[in-house]
Formats: structure tokens, sequence, C-alpha cells
């Protein structure tokens, strides 16, 4: 598993050099671009489901012809297209959009970076990664094309519906498959890179904290993912061997008695899905929280505050991630002694979330703030996590839960803490490495066009939801709830809703100008643009293939900023003498 | 600018340990939660059913899965031997001892072949009964996993084993990670053996 | 862990299943009185004494071989 054949890597073809790269700078943009179209990709299934909510039953103009008849015959859309939509648009965001971006792009760009090392341990393994996800990708996306179109069971996949479901269900699960072992590999990867290729003097509490949050992140993907693989492989058995593993028995479909011989267990799909994905919603979250980490402290001009105590936070997060998962499942009837245990290690595994995001604030306490366009996405990061942290907290109740279970209060509560929270650390992300990656910065004034209207839409878009889930209204109905006496008084809601989500559409046309002109402007970010401490600002921008012109040595903790004994406000983790001016600052 | 990656081979002197050592340590153990899940499925609904047969009802030979048994003891042991070999510098010894190795994987996959044809022949199939299907899930991903480990050892026995030449220490690491892998896959069967079997 | 420390452990669950096995076996033997479960609980009982053996034996053998 070794790689010694790239000491000449000028002679490296276009091929091996772009496309079947084995460079961890090459994989991750590659990661972070496909993410990116992703999550693009999912967003527009999205807006087309808030046009049927919005106006149900009514054509969709102009584009409406293009979906065929049996998808949206005369532009009005169909149940099951609507429910593909919904399906697949959870499924692409999360296994498709923000892991893959949070994990394989930035993970894969800057902790071998930020650990000073030349690339990650097993190259090869991580180009295979990357290609698994893209083999997962097209799976899912081609499923769209099958008779009967792509799954529409929800992100969930619940049994019995999903075992019965038309062929694209077959497809989600080769894709998930394809998905579960990229993330296995990559997670292989980030362990064995961190804890082997670390610089000399870079011991585990220098790490900046991001490198943490990948090393936990890496453990839950790895510890994760696989009981999910065992339960996709239970249910491609059912759905293309006939087993039941998922079949009770006297199963009535559509007024027939299933062929199925029974003896499954719906509930046993539940309990496996959930393990996998209750700490997923962790490997969505700790990345977002690592970068806001980063982008605060270069940002705020001072260290973090109460850097050991993230730490130990953010390792017994991931140990709690394990056991919380059936708070998903209240409502299953799994009994009351089953419910109280795991509203207790949901109410448990509140404490770590609330310590690392009270750090993060308390870190801006007499920093002197620079209000770059990452920072901005950062700091709205942290109210936007709160909302969306402490709207679970009834949900994490049994009691509670029970009204709220399947509302959209519960599609509002994860939406906070993923699409404003995790996003906008996304966002800030490639704004604050975008200089790394190609020697350029982004514009400062696209940025916050792109950052403002994006705030306000997001909010536009997920505070009706809280509002129409405490009316009743229920998840994943195909007119919103139109026929129901007791959503009438929260309908009118879904317009702001749809028209929040058509803008924020369009507030993301800045950033798309901004990413692709700022690749032309000239190379003039230099290594350490933001004045930043840890040691991927010791590299060249952009790194070359090796990464570092000579080895850092690494000799104090990550976040050195405004130290009494030093000149300047920073000093680099990679610098020697605290008198000495930055080593690496000239080209 | 040095370009290799460190620590492939020798260890790294803080943790004591190369990189493959940790990478196949980190596999298995994302393999035991598979399996993990697979078993904890097996709980599951062998509790919950009305019905429950145990794997005489459809007559798994226990003789033959005994013999199955056998045969992955005695390759683990000949996986063992075949690495202990490479660190005496014996390769032809090597050889032999993995030679035996790939085959018995092939014995085992062989008499596995028997098993089932013999039960389609009886009209059992996953989709008869909930334990015929858990019976076929469970042994049939535990079939993947002893030819990948079969292909991997063929590997090293034939075109892999050129390393030797090269990077023996290095070659002497993928054997016994390889080794690493095949016992985990024989552990796995030795639990799979009484709880489809016997219990 | 080495392939050593593994083998080791290995050897014992094998060891225990050997045990388990044959007295799985005979008890079958008391039940029925087949010919063919003698063979098996013999077959299970000599296997279990014979893999502790081994294990002494492959531990003498590896001394100069690491655990980690």
């Amino acid at each position: 598993m070794s790689d010694h054949e790239h000491e000449h890597h000028e002679e490296l073809s276009f091929w091996r050099k772009y496309v079947f790269s084995t460079d961890h700078k090459v994989i991750g943009i590659q990661y972070t671009v496909t993410a990116l179209f992703f999550l693009f990709f999912g967003f527009c299934l999205m807006m087309l489901m808030r046009w049927q909510l919005a106006f149900p039953g009514k054509a969709l103009p102009i584009i409406g012809a293009l979906f065929g008849a049996d998808r949206m015959p005369d532009g009005i859309m169909l149940p099951e297209f609507y429910n593909q939509l919904g399906a697949m648009h959870g499924t692409i965001m999360v296994f498709m959009g923000v892991v893959p971006l949070a994990v394989g792009g930035f993970g894969n760009f800057v902790v071998p970076l930020q650990i000073g090392a030349p690339d990650m341990t097993f190259p090869r393994l991580n180009m295979l990664s990357y290609w698994c996800y893209f083999v997962g990708g097209v799976i899912m996306f081609a499923s769209f094309f099958v008779p009967g179109g792509a799954a529409q069971s929800g992100w969930t996949s619940y049994p019995p519906l999903s075992d019965i479901a038309p062929s694209g269900q077959t497809w989600w699960l080769m894709g998930m498959m394809a998905l579960i072992f990229s993330s296995l590999l990559g997670a292989i990867n980030f362990i064995t890179t961190i804890i082997q290729l670390r610089a000399p003097g870079l011991t585990f509490f220098r790490f900046p904290f991001f490198v943490w949050a990948q090393f936990v992140t890496s453990f839950l993907l790895l510890l994760a993912f696989p009981p999910l693989q065992a339960a996709s492989f239970f249910q491609l058995m059912d759905r293309v061997f006939g087993t039941s593993f998922f079949m009770p028995e006297g199963l009535v479909i559509s007024g027939q008695l299933s062929e199925a011989t029974g003896g499954g267990s719906p509930i046993l799909w539940q309990h496996l899905f959930w393990f996998l994905a209750h700490p997923e919603v962790y490997v969505l979250i700790l990345p977002a929280l690592g970068i806001v980490a980063e982008v605060i402290a270069n940002n705020t001009r001072r260290p973090l505050w109460g850097y050991k105590s993230m730490v130990y936070s953010l390792i017994f997060l991931g140990f709690m991630s394990f056991i919380v998962w059936a708070h998903h499942m209240f409502l299953t009837g799994m009994g009351s002694a089953m419910s109280a245990f795991f509203q207790t290690t949901t109410m448990i595994i509140s404490i770590p979330s609330v310590i690392i995001l009270t750090a993060l604030i308390l870190s801006l306490w007499g920093g002197s703030i620079r209000f770059t366009t990452p920072m901005l996405f950062a700091l709205a990061f942290l109210p936007m996590f709160g909302i969306g942290g402490l709207t679970g907290l009834p949900l994490g109740l049994a009691s509670t839960d029970i009204h709220l279970h399947d509302t959209y209060y519960v599609i509002g509560h994860f939406h906070y803490v993923v699409a404003p929270g995790t996003l906008f650390a996304m966002f800030a992300g490639i704004y604050y490495w975008y200089p790394k990656a190609t020697g350029r910065k982004m514009s400062d004034f696209l940025g916050k066009l792109h950052f403002w209207p994006s705030l306000i839409f997001m909010n536009g878009i997920f505070m009706p939801m809280m509002i129409q889930g405490l009316a009743g209204m229920q998840r994943r109905l195909y007119d919103g709830g139109e026929i129901y006496a007791h959503t009438q008084t929260a309908l009118h809601w879904h317009k702001v809703i749809s028209i929040s989500a058509w803008g924020l559409a369009l507030a993301q046309i800045p950033f798309i100008i901004n990413f692709f002109a700022s690749l032309r402007k000239p190379k003039t970010a230099g290594d350490n643009p933001w004045h930043s401490t840890t040691l991927e600002w010791a590299a060249p921008s952009p790194p070359p293939h090796g990464n570092f012109t000579e080895l850092p040595t690494v000799y104090r903790a990550a976040y050195e900023y405004s130290h009494p004994d030093h000149d300047e406000d920073y000093l680099p983790q990679f610098q020697a003498d605290a008198q000495a001016k930055p080593a690496a600052a000239t080209p | 600018m040095s370009m290799a990656i460190p620590y492939t081979v020798e260890p790294r002197p803080d943790t004591g340990l190369n990189n493959v050592k940790i990478g196949i340590w980190l596999f298995l153990a994302s393999e035991v939660m598979l399996f993990g899940g697979l078993f904890a499925g097996y709980i599951i609904l062998r509790v919950g059913s009305t019905d429950w047969q145990p794997g005489s009802a459809f007559g798994l030979s226990v003789p033959l899965a005994f013999t199955n048994t056998l045969v992955l003891i005695t390759s683990s042991v000949t996986m063992v031997m075949a690495w202990a070999s490479l660190i005496r510098k014996d390769f032809s010894k090597y050889r032999l001892y993995m030679g035996i190795t790939v085959l018995c994987g092939l014995g085992f996959m062989v008499i596995k072949y028997i098993e089932y044809t013999s039960k389609f022949s009886h009209g059992y199939y996953p989709s008869t009964h909930i334990f015929l299907a858990l019976y076929f899930t469970l042994t049939g991903l535990h079939g993947i996993h002893v030819i990948a480990g079969m292909g991997y050892n063929a590997y090293l026995w034939g075109p892999g084993a050129k390393m030797w030449e090269t990077a023996p220490e290095q070659f002497t690491n993928r054997v016994e990670a390889s080794g690493l892998f095949w016992h985990f896959v024989d552990l796995v069967w030795i639990f799979l053996f009484p709880v489809l079997y016997l219990l | 862990m080495s392939l050593k420390a593994v083998h080791i452990f290995f050897i014992v669950v094998a060891t225990a299943i050997a045990v388990g096995f044959g007295v799985w076996s005979v008890q079958q033997v008391q039940a029925s009185g087949n010919t063919g479960d003698w063979v098996l609980a013999i077959l299970a009982i000599l296997m279990a004494g014979a893999l502790p053996i081994y294990g002494v034996w492959f531990l003498k053998k590896m001394k100069k071989v690491g655990y980690v």
C-alpha cells in the first residue's frame, strides 16, 4: 500500500494528474466540486417540491413540460414523482452532498496540510474512495431514469414500503453500498494519517480543532456505517431474493395479502438505520464545528476559549452518539423503559454540544474581530446551530415528541442544524481555504452579497416550518396538508417558505460567480493571507505535490494569536523563535 | 522535496506501529461492526419470531459444517506458518504454507457449494423461511469474505511474491496483514457455525 | 496487535468451540445413539485436546516475535 512511484511528478499525464490522481489536494478538490454539484442538484429537487407545496395541483409554468408525462403530465406533479423528489433530496444532500464536502473535500485537502504530512498514508486508497463515491453518485443519479423512477420511500427507506417499492429502491441500495464503501476507505485513511503522519512536535493537544473534528468524525464513519451496510444487504435480499427480513406476517398491500413468507421485523431496519444515521448527524456537524473553530480563532485574533474542554467534549460526543439512536423511534411502541433510556442519553449528549458552542461564543469575548466573509458565515453559524440544537430538545423527550414526531417541526429542526448550520460552515471553509487551494482570494464584496440574502432566506425557509410543525402539520404530504382541518391555519406559510427557497437559489449566484471568476485573478494571495497560525499556511499557495518545501516542525499549540511576548498578533505553530519574523511569509 | 510517505514499512517511533498495521486493524474494526449488525439482526429476528425453526429443520448438515470448521482452523495455522517462514527468510516454506492456505479456502467454498446446492435441490431457498433467509445471507456474506481473502492470498502466493526480492520486509508485513484478515474471516465462521447449525 | 497475538486468541476461541461442540455432540449421542454422532463427539474431544498443545508449541516457536 505504499507509494514510491510519484517521485517524478512532472512526468504525470493529464489523466494521472487531474482525474485518477493520488494527490490528496486534487482528490479533495474533486470531492468538493462533485459534492457542490450534488448539493445544487439536491437543492433543485427541493425547489420543484416547493412549487407543489405552495401551489398544490397547479401546473409548473415553462419548465413543467420538460419532465414528461410519467412525472409531471401537463406540468402537474404526480404524487409518485413528489415522493421521489423528497426521498432523493434527503439522500443526495446527506450522503452525496454535505458528508463528501465536509469529510472528503475539506478533510482531504486540509488535514494532511494541517498536520504537516506530504500526503495521506494510503494515496491509492484515497483515489479509490473518491471513485467509489463517484460511482455511487452516478447510480443514484441514474435511478431517476429507471422504470418507476427513483427511490420514493423517504431518505430513511423504511420497510415494508421500501421492500415493495419500484426498482428505483434497488438502485438506491446499490448506490448506498458504494457510498458506504467509499466513506469506509476514507475513514481508515484519515485515522491512519492523523496518527502516523504528524509533523515532528505535533502532539495531539497541539492539533488544530479541525483535525480533532475530522479524527472523531472518521471513527463515527468507520463504526456506524457498517450496520447500515448490513441492513442494506438485508433489504436487497428482501427485494431481489424475496426474503422477509423486514416483512411481517399477514401484511396486506392494496387490499391483497402479501406473498412474502413473513417472520421479519420492520423495526429491525429502523434500529440498524438509525444506528448509522444518528452518528451520521454528528458526521454532518463535527467537521462544521471544526471549520468554525478555525475561522473564529483566526478572525478574533485570540486563542480558542477552552480548547481542551472542547476536545474532551468532542470525544465524549463521539462516544455518546452511538447510544442515542432510538430517540428517532419513540413512536414505534418499543416500550417506555427503552424510551426512558434513550431520552436520558439524548439529554446527556446535548451537554458536550453546548460546551463546544459556548466555548466558541466565549472565544469572541475581547477579540478584535475582523468581519471577513468566512467570519460572517462562521458567526452566523453560532446562533443558527444554536436554534437547531435547542429545538432538538423537545424532540429528544419522549412525551413532547409524541406531538412533534413527523411534523414540519422536525424538518425545521434538523435543517437549522444542517443548512444554515453546517452549510454556512462549509461556505466559511470555502472562503477561508480558497486562497490556499488556488493562490487567489475570493471577492469580499460578492461574498457579502452571498452571505446576507442567504442568512435572511434560510430563516425565511426554516422558521415558518417550526410554526407549521407546532400546528401539527405532517411532513411528506403531497398536497402540503391542504385536506386537513387542523393545518388550515398554517397553510399560508408554504408560500413564504417556497419564495424564500427560490430566493435562496438566487442568493447563490454571487457565490457561483465568485467561485469561478476568482480563478481568473492573478495569484497574489501569498502563503498566509489571513495571518494564521496553523501548519497549512506554511506551505506555498497552492501547495505543490508533496505539500511542503521543507518538512515543518511544530513548536507550540495551534492558536497562539496576540501572544504577549511577540510583536505580531499571530505566532505560527511552525515558527521556531517567538521574537523572529514569521518564517514562511515570503514565497 | 521529500515525496515518499513515511512509516509504510518501518514503525513510527512514538506509536510503535507502521501504517499498514493501523489501517488493517481499523478495517477489521469496521468489519466487526458489519457482522455485529448482521448478528444483531439474527438475534432480533429470532427473538421476535413466532415460528422459529432451527437449522436441523431444514436438514443443515452438521458433519459438513464441522469439516468446514476444521478446514478453516487448519488454514489459519498454515497462514501463520507462512508468515513465520518469511520471518525466518525461508521462502520455499512460505510458498508451501501459503499454497495450503489458499487450497483450504478453496475446499471451504467447495463444501459450501455442496451445501447450497443440496438446499436448493430440496426446494429450500432464501425466501422459504426466515431462518433460511438468515442462513443464506450470513453465510453468503461470509463466503464473499472467504473469496476475497483467498484471492488476495493467491495473489501473495503468485505474482505478488515478486516483492520478496525487492522489499522483503514490506512483503512480510503484507502477509501479516492478510493473515489478520484471514483470521478474522475464520473467527466469523467459528461464530456462525454454532449459531446457524447447533443452536 | 501482531498476527502472533491474534493467532493465540484464535486458538483459544477455537478450543472453546471444540469443547462446546464436544458437549453438544455427546448430548446428541445420548439422545439418539447414532454412530455418526459418536464420530463427531470423538473428533471434537480430540480437537479440544490438540489445540491447546499446538498453542503451547506455537508460543515456544514464536518466542522472538512480538505481540504489537
